[in-house]
């Protein structure tokens, strides 16, 4: 599903945002890739996402050899991939319903559709009731589940989370979590850059970890090993 | 593109004109004084090549020949002459055919008057060439040919009136080329920078779209459309303007030179307009389509 071989980022300066790094994730799993600030983890989704090149090494996703991928299908490697960040980056013009709406419109996806998808995803996160809420009148749990179902809405196979919880207190952060198990559940590869300790420890998953550009540990049920 | 993709397109377009009214204004504003100047010159251009070309009907050159030039020095002199290239066509007329037209002239129904000149054409030597020209400019050259030739005795031609308005029209030419040009380029200008502002507001919005797998098209489309929209508003202004100013010109103008309106004629609105709304429009929708190529090639990089 999502393999990198011998992958290596360079800035213009300094040390290797990511150095020589191989990963394989298999369909279905739920990763959560742990590490310091610096680590290489914003330049690995960068990588996954083809927002940056990687200056060796060979990237697929999903079958797709994605160094050669030409610019015109890049939207569509994009649309295999579904994205929630930290900060949430939803319209703030636009209610809870337009906002999950907007990501089946930009892809053109038939009006027809959409009312029946966007529904049935803000049921799933649990906010059918505020679907006509603007993002400044939710906490940030709920907006963190407007961006989950907006990432999720046009059924990628795989699901990108940064910092999912980074903004959200404790119980919250549960929420999400257990949603993302939820949605892995139903066959969704997850992938989870995360600093939350204590989550990582108790949810018993695959935990790989970096450090300075490269892969320091890979356990298959894994805890945050990584101290500084 | 879907239906769909197209009003979506256009619905945002306006959007991002509505966001920022104030640039949409000052590019809608540029362009509109753009193609203002570009058909007011071409008016003004195309009517001075229209009564060029009347007048060039009219110009023509008459040849007379020496005293005793025989018949076949004539046709030769004739033959020698259609083969220049200045030469539309020429016309023959007799010595004969000369005295018929005077008397026509000038004694029209007193026939009576010419008769005492009955058997002694007084015009015995001015059989001529009528020699009609394609370009005016070409008159001198030709002129000076003719005048060397032998056996022709005078070379009459019109002063050069019309290459006066040639001239005229080729300066005028020249002065709006170069103001068109600049306009243009502050036109394209505008609507680039305008373009960059709407990017600029709904950069997080972009983002997003490309996150989520929207085409290059479908992101760029809504500020093509933009660009296109204020071009085409930049357009049909001044074309009610000059509808306006050009019908009314006409008929004051005509009404002023009545007398010469054989020189001073000009094509009725919809002669110039026939071409003057397509080209204004496809103007308009260029600039417009290239000031926002530019910002979108520039900062909309997938």
């Amino acid at each position: 599903m999502i393999v990198l071989e011998n992958v290596s980022k360079n800035y213009s300066a300094g040390a290797p945002a990511i150095n020589n790094i191989d990963l394989k994730i298999e369909k279905g799993e739920f990763v959560f890739i742990v590490g310091d600030s610096g680590a290489g983890k914003s330049t690995l989704i960068k990588l996954l996402l083809k927002e940056l090149e990687p200056t060796t090494g060979k990237i697929y996703i999903n079958d797709k050899f994605v160094n050669k991928l030409k610019r015109r299908k890049v939207p569509y490697l994009r649309r295999d991939i579904g994205v929630v960040f930290q900060d949430f980056r939803l319209l703030k013009d636009r209610n809870v319903y337009d906002n999950v709406a907007f990501a089946q419109r930009v892809i053109e996806v038939p009006s027809k559709v959409i009312r029946r998808r966007v529904p049935a995803m803000l049921s799933m996160v649990g906010l059918a009731e505020k679907y006509r809420s603007f993002p400044k009148e939710l906490s940030g749990g709920e907006q963190q589940r407007v961006a989950l179902a907006r990432a999720l809405v046009n059924n990628p196979p795989i699901l990108l989370a940064d910092e999912p919880t980074g903004n959200l207190d404790p119980k919250n952060s549960w929420e999400i979590m257990k949603l993302l198990e939820e949605i892995n559940k139903r066959g969704t590869t997850v992938v989870v850059v995360t600093h939350n300790k204590e989550i990582v420890d108790a949810m018993q998953k695959r935990v790989i970890c970096m450090q300075k550009g490269v892969i320091i540990s890979d356990e298959k049920k894994g805890g945050y090993i990584y101290e500084n | 593109m879907k239906i769909k993709t197209f009003f979506y397109s256009l619905q945002q377009g306006i959007v991002n004109i509505r966001r920022n009214k104030l640039y949409s204004l000052a590019s809608v504003g540029t362009i509109t004084a753009c193609i203002f100047l570009i058909g007011l010159f071409y008016s003004v251009v195309v009517n001075l090549q229209h009564m060029v070309h009347n007048a060039e009907e009219q110009i023509n050159i008459t040849i007379f020949f020496d005293n005793g030039t025989s018949d076949e020095d004539m046709a030769r002199i004739g033959d020698a002459i259609k083969k220049r290239v200045e030469v539309e066509r020429i016309e023959f007329t007799s010595a004969e055919d000369a005295w018929k037209n005077f008397k026509q002239l000038y004694f029209g129904d007193k026939a009576e008057l010419a008769e005492g000149f009955k058997n002694n054409n007084p015009l015995a030597n001015s059989a001529s060439y009528t020699i009609y020209i394609n370009d005016v400019n070409m008159q001198d050259a030709l002129v000076s040919y003719l005048e060397s030739m032998k056996g022709v005795r005078q070379v009459n031609y019109s002063s050069s009136a019309a290459s006066m308005l040639t001239d005229f029209g080729r300066l005028v030419g020249y002065v709006s080329a170069a103001l068109i040009i600049i306009l243009l380029a502050v036109g394209i200008f505008l609507i680039s920078n305008t373009v960059m502002i709407g990017i600029t507001v709904r950069k997080g919005e972009i983002a997003i779209m490309k996150l989520m797998g929207a085409t290059d098209f479908f992101v760029r489309a809504p500020f093509l459309v933009e660009g296109i929209c204020i071009g085409l508003v930049g357009a049909a202004i001044p074309l009610g303007i000059l509808y306006l100013i050009y019908s009314n010109a006409v008929r004051y103008l005509l009404g002023q030179f009545q007398g010469i309106s054989t020189i001073v004629n000009f094509l009725s609105v919809n002669e110039v307009f026939r071409v003057l709304v397509p080209v204004a429009l496809i103007i308009g929708a260029g600039i417009g389509f290239m000031g926002s190529m530019i910002t979108i090639r520039k900062k909309l990089k997938i």
